[in-house]
């Protein structure tokens, strides 16, 4: 209510910190009593850090964040290098491999032998005596050693530099290394992972940057101008957040024209899905800038003359960057499972395109679900992707204010 | 409540006399009134500014005194036209002619703005956290298009010299500075453009009391070298004493008073003024002398009644007071001063207890400039 | 010479930060009589905040701690030092409230606006003793009554927001006051208020220590107060006490160039001359100067300034910590 001074109760303000061992009191001609030498270590000493500084100290010390962006780091990586890390071309289909288990990476023989190098057994198919179908069984008189950084198959690194390394694989053309089992089509799993991967993990970056553009700009004008134009755009955003989500979705994705390519598809899915989520930025934008439109340094601007683009673009944008980038890094995995839940029920990318969504629809029978549950290895990668991104996203959020 | 203008006229042209200038007044403002509309939907549109009128010279400062609730930032603000203000004129003498500012336009206010600058109260708030020292104070010259980047620096390393500051802060973020040392940057900020007008809005309340010193006499001294005219909003009388030449004095929206800096503490005619006086701590023989309490607390802006804001509180009051507004008019015992009560010439209030004169400090070896 | 009522003797209270250790109070003395008002003035990075938060036990948990000297607190059958207490122990939750109260700035922030100030003080009361609820909220609307909030028995069931500044603070002293406390610290009561209502709210503070015997330890920046208010006072600077005297000498005859200086900045109706203000400001925590805090900035600083100076008792009321004061003090 009233303009005097506040000091904030609780918080030391500039105080005393020293570099050096303090003398004490305890010299001669003092009153008191002497006291106990409190110094204070050369290493312990109060020092001056940036906000910087303070921040990266404050991520650094939340474990799981720091762990889920090592995490991300390493899908990022694994599908950008995709046909590196993948040991076989994701469309190459083994007919004969259908549906054909894991063949785990083993490091000890049947007679305990223990081998440097992993190696897998073969595989056969024998007709099960109890069920009359064919099923498969390691066959243990054949062993393939694993090789690694070996050059197999030609691919496109990063869709355009020709290369042949690989990360891993057999020599043995006819010998698979599927980790992670194989499809309908004897195609290898892991690869199409891998491959899927390109689209799942660049659908949430791509699609959020569209979100993040229009979300701030659209919020911050709305907050600043108020008036027709703010109670305009809330109800345009309220309209648009009526609509359940997977409706929406499917209506509009279904009215991409299949004649389209699987790139424009793509592209489609990622403006719609940015189209309909950048709703949630816009508003904590808005939030954030009728908070911050009336504080001194803005009024400041104002005051001196400058426009409102100015005052957008220098004072309230770089202000609430911060809050913007956690809001957008907590939007990703939100897109991810958009993307992939449009995929999963057909609606989305389309083959030969590959995403993680994609390759779940395959696993939608019981059957499958029953007698082939390595099928459902995606939906793992998305929870992996999904919890990383919360994660990290939350020790951003924690970090953007070192203060507290 | 308003003054007349030929009231306002006198008052301000036998400061001019003594002052010495002969000019139109740099500042005029008549009638300003805000109102901000009501939380509530029903309830009455909240008054903060109620027909204020004064006008300002060259080189001159004119504080602006009240507590809580008078309303003396946003006198402050619909000046710098932060508000655009419900009724009234402010009236500024441009380079062009006289132009009301309570009207213009975005655009139209532009070119003026580059004369009236305003500090704030709240270092942490005022700069800007994101931005560099030295791209604060550039700012309103890059606002209006002055000189070239090179050149706007070599003025903000000057600026900043000049305040205290030291050219390496040119590099440095507000985080890095102190209160006061963010303080002097606002007012480097402000002087970049070389205004005419400086509001100043309670620019030392958050500052330790040997900062505010030296900010103090920063801002006298600068405006000797600039030859501003300086609005400065206050709740403190000795900070008012200091730095005026003139007082206003609001309480709820209103004027009480407007005075010469002297005539306000010698001889205050206002019952407000008076009880402002008598609660601000002081000594008398070397003893602080007993504050005389004014019973009750200041009323919301939106529960005021017909006639005098102070009415509920004045221990002078008669029926008169509550139903009719004083309208604010010369003093009989001093024509210069203008006063909104209906007994202002019959009360004596100057006599009640002397004003005390705070003795001066033991002398002072610690002698620094500031 | 009865025993004083809170003797401090050597605090040092360090705050572990991530930029490293903040000594925010550093071997700080001084006592309280029965009945005497003790003024802590200083500037912002004085410590006197954390003083009294030290002498309450409420540091920041984990980061604040009392890492030397004692407090000891003769308000109830047996003196007891409180910086050999636990924190979140018993015997120190009954001396808070209980044998010490307190109150602070920001009367809005101390207030929860989720209760009404009636259920506030009412527990409050009923830490302290075994008072049913029904007799807890007539004490309190007694305590209200007695702080000077007219109609009382309406206003206990207000929320904060419906109080003004001065209501909330005078509100906030009457739940620190339930217990029947023997010492109030009062940690800038009236910097966030009116002048008018900062006059009404020290005159409560002194009326109510009269009728009850209490002492106060009142904290603030504001001379004037301490003028007005205080029977002695300590002055501190950068986690130090630099100077201790009674008000009066503070004003005629102040001793530490510290003291001289602030006066010297003192702005106040009718001194017309050129301030003198105390040239540099407070440095940071991490610019802290080896030997007196003080040196950079006292025109009189000498050689053995480089030294923390001990404290020299000029008088029976004075004592300054300051080598200019060498001959003059001695033991």
């Amino acid at each position: 209510m009233s303009d005097r001074r506040t000091s904030v109760p609780g918080v030391p303000e500039p105080a005393p910190g020293s570099a050096l061992p303090a003398v004490s009191g305890a010299a001669r001609g003092s009153t008191l009593e002497p006291t106990v030498e409190a110094s204070v270590s050369e290493a312990d000493a109060y020092r001056l850090l940036t906000v910087r500084q303070l921040m990266w100290r404050k991520f650094l010390s939340n474990r799981l964040a720091v762990l889920s962006a090592f995490v991300l780091i390493a899908l990022y990586s694994m599908t950008a290098f995709a046909g590196f890390v993948a040991p076989y071309d994701p469309q190459d289909g083994v007919s004969r491999l259908s549906y054909a288990p894991p063949t785990p990476l083993r490091f000890r023989t049947e007679e305990g032998d223990f081998t440097l190098r992993p190696f897998v057994y073969g595989l056969k198919s024998e007709r099960s005596t109890k069920t009359f179908m064919l099923e498969f069984v390691e066959d243990t008189s054949v062993r393939h050693p694993v090789y690694f950084l070996e050059h197999g198959e030609p691919y496109r690194l990063l869709g355009i530099f020709p290369a042949t390394l690989r990360l891993f694989g057999t020599r043995d053309p006819d010998a698979r290394v599927s980790l992670m089992g194989n499809d309908q089509r004897g195609r290898d799993l892991f690869s199409r992972i891998v491959y899927g991967g390109q689209v799942s993990l660049s659908v949430g970056l791509v699609g959020v940057a569209i979100m993040v553009l229009l979300g701030s700009v659209i919020g911050t004008l709305s907050g600043y101008f108020g008036g027709w134009f703010d109670s305009l755009v809330q109800r345009a955003i309220e309209t648009l957040r009526v609509f359940p989500e997977i409706p929406l979705w499917m209506a509009l994705s279904a009215a991409i024209p299949p004649t389209w390519s699987p790139e424009w598809v793509y592209a489609g899915i990622v403006v719609l899905l940015a189209l309909l989520g950048w709703t949630g930025l816009a508003r904590e934008v808005r939030g954030l800038t009728l908070s911050l439109k009336r504080r001194d340094f803005v009024l400041a601007a104002e005051a001196s003359g400058a426009s409102t683009a100015r005052i957008v673009r220098r004072h309230l944008i770089p202000t609430m960057t911060s809050h913007i980038i956690v809001t957008a890094t907590l939007a990703v995995p939100v897109t991810i499972i958009g993307e992939s839940a449009l995929s999963f029920l057909g609606i989305g990318v389309r083959p030969p395109m590959m995403s993680w969504g994609l390759l779940l629809s395959d696993a939608f029978k019981v059957q499958v679900i029953a007698l082939y549950p390595w099928m459902l290895f995606p939906a793992l990668f998305i929870l992996v992707t999904v919890l990383a991104f919360n994660f990290f996203g939350d020790g951003l959020r924690d970090m953007a204010d070192p203060f507290s | 409540m308003s003054a007349t203008p030929a009231a306002l006229e006198a008052s301000a042209s036998t400061e001019r006399q003594a002052g010495g200038e002969g000019a139109v007044p740099l500042l005029r403002v008549e009638g300003l009134d805000m109102h901000f509309p009501p939380k509530r939907r029903g309830d009455s549109p909240l008054i903060a500014v109620d027909q204020v009128s004064f006008t300002l010279g060259d080189g001159e400062t004119l504080s602006v005194v009240g507590e809580s609730g008078s309303g003396k930032t946003t006198i402050g603000r619909c000046v710098a036209r932060l508000y655009r203000p419900s009724a009234g004129r402010i009236v500024y003498r441009a380079e062009q002619g006289e132009v009301d500012l309570a009207t213009l336009e975005r655009d139209a206010l532009r070119p003026i703005r580059r004369q009236i600058q305003m500090l704030f109260q709240d270092p942490n708030a005022s700069l800007n956290a994101r931005m560099r020292v030295g791209d604060i104070v550039v700012e309103p010259l890059e606002i209006h298009g002055v000189g070239t980047r090179a050149e706007r620096l070599e003025r903000a390393r000057a600026l900043l010299e000049r305040v205290g500051l030291g050219a390496e802060a040119i590099n440095r973020y507000p985080h890095q500075l102190s209160g006061g040392q963010r303080q002097r940057v606002g007012i480097a900020r402000a002087l970049s453009i070389e205004p005419r007008l400086l509001i100043c809005d309670e620019p030392v309340s958050a500052l330790d009391v040997s900062v505010q010193a030296q900010v103090l006499n920063l801002l006298r001294d600068l405006q000797q070298e600039y030859g501003m005219s300086y609005l400065f909003v206050s709740h403190d009388l000795g900070v008012v004493d200091y730095i005026s030449d003139r007082v206003l004095v609001l309480y709820l929206g209103a004027v009480m008073e407007l005075s010469s800096r002297d005539e306000l503490f010698d001889a205050p005619a206002h019952p407000y003024t008076r009880a402002l006086l008598d609660a601000m701590p002081a000594r008398i023989d070397g003893r602080h002398r007993k504050r005389s309490v004014l019973p009750g607390e200041i009323a919301g802006p939106s529960s005021r009644r017909g006639g005098c804001p102070f009415a509920g509180r004045c221990p002078h009051a008669i029926e008169r007071c509550r139903s009719e507004v004083p309208a604010l008019r010369p003093w009989s015992r001093a024509p210069a001063k203008l006063v909104a009560c209906h007994r202002a010439d019959e009360l004596d209030l100057g006599s009640a207890v002397p004003i005390p004169r705070a003795a001066p400090p033991p002398s002072q070896p610690n002698d620094a400039p500031a | 010479m009865s025993a004083p009522l809170l003797e401090v003797t050597g605090l040092t209270t360090h705050y572990r930060l991530p930029q490293g250790t903040l000594r925010a109070v550093e071997d700080v003395s001084f006592r309280i009589e029965a009945g005497e008002t003790l003024g802590v003035v200083g500037e912002s990075g004085c410590g006197k905040s954390v003083t009294a938060r030290s002498v309450m036990q409420l540091l920041p948990p984990r980061i604040g701690r009392i890492v030397a000297g004692s407090i000891v607190f003769d308000g109830a059958e047996e003196p007891v030092d409180i910086a050999s207490l636990d924190p979140n122990g018993a015997p120190m939750r009954a001396i808070r409230g209980g044998g010490i109260g307190m109150i602070f700035q920001e009367p809005m922030t101390s207030l929860n606006p989720v209760y009404t100030i009636g259920e506030q003080i009412v527990e409050a009361i009923r830490c302290h003793g075994d008072l049913s609820k029904k007799e807890a909220l007539a004490r309190a609307v007694e305590l209200l009554g007695q702080v000077g909030i007219t109609e009382p028995a309406s206003r206990v069931r207000q929320y904060p927001h419906a109080f003004s500044g001065g209501m909330r603070q005078r509100a906030m002293i009457a739940m620190a006051l339930s217990a029947g406390p023997k010492l109030l610290i009062a940690d800038e009561p009236t910097t966030a208020v009116d002048v008018t209502v900062e006059a009404q709210i020290l005159e409560l503070i002194d009326e109510l220590k009269r009728e009850r015997g209490m002492s106060v330890m009142l904290i603030t920046h504001d001379l004037n107060v301490i003028g007005e208010s205080a029977d002695r006072v300590v002055v501190m600077y950068l986690g130090r006490v630099v100077e201790t005297t009674t008000a009066r000498r503070v004003f005629d005859a102040p001793a530490h160039p510290y003291t001289r200086g602030l006066l010297g900045s003192l702005p106040a109706i009718g001194r017309r001359e050129r301030l003198r203000p105390i040239q540099g400001s407070v440095p940071g925590p991490h610019e802290r100067p080896p030997g007196c805090p003080f040196a950079p900035r006292c025109s009189e600083a000498m050689e053995i300034c480089r030294r923390q100076p001990p404290t020299f008792r000029i008088d029976a009321e004075t004592s300054v910590a300051c080598w200019l004061h060498e001959e003059a003090g001695g033991q």
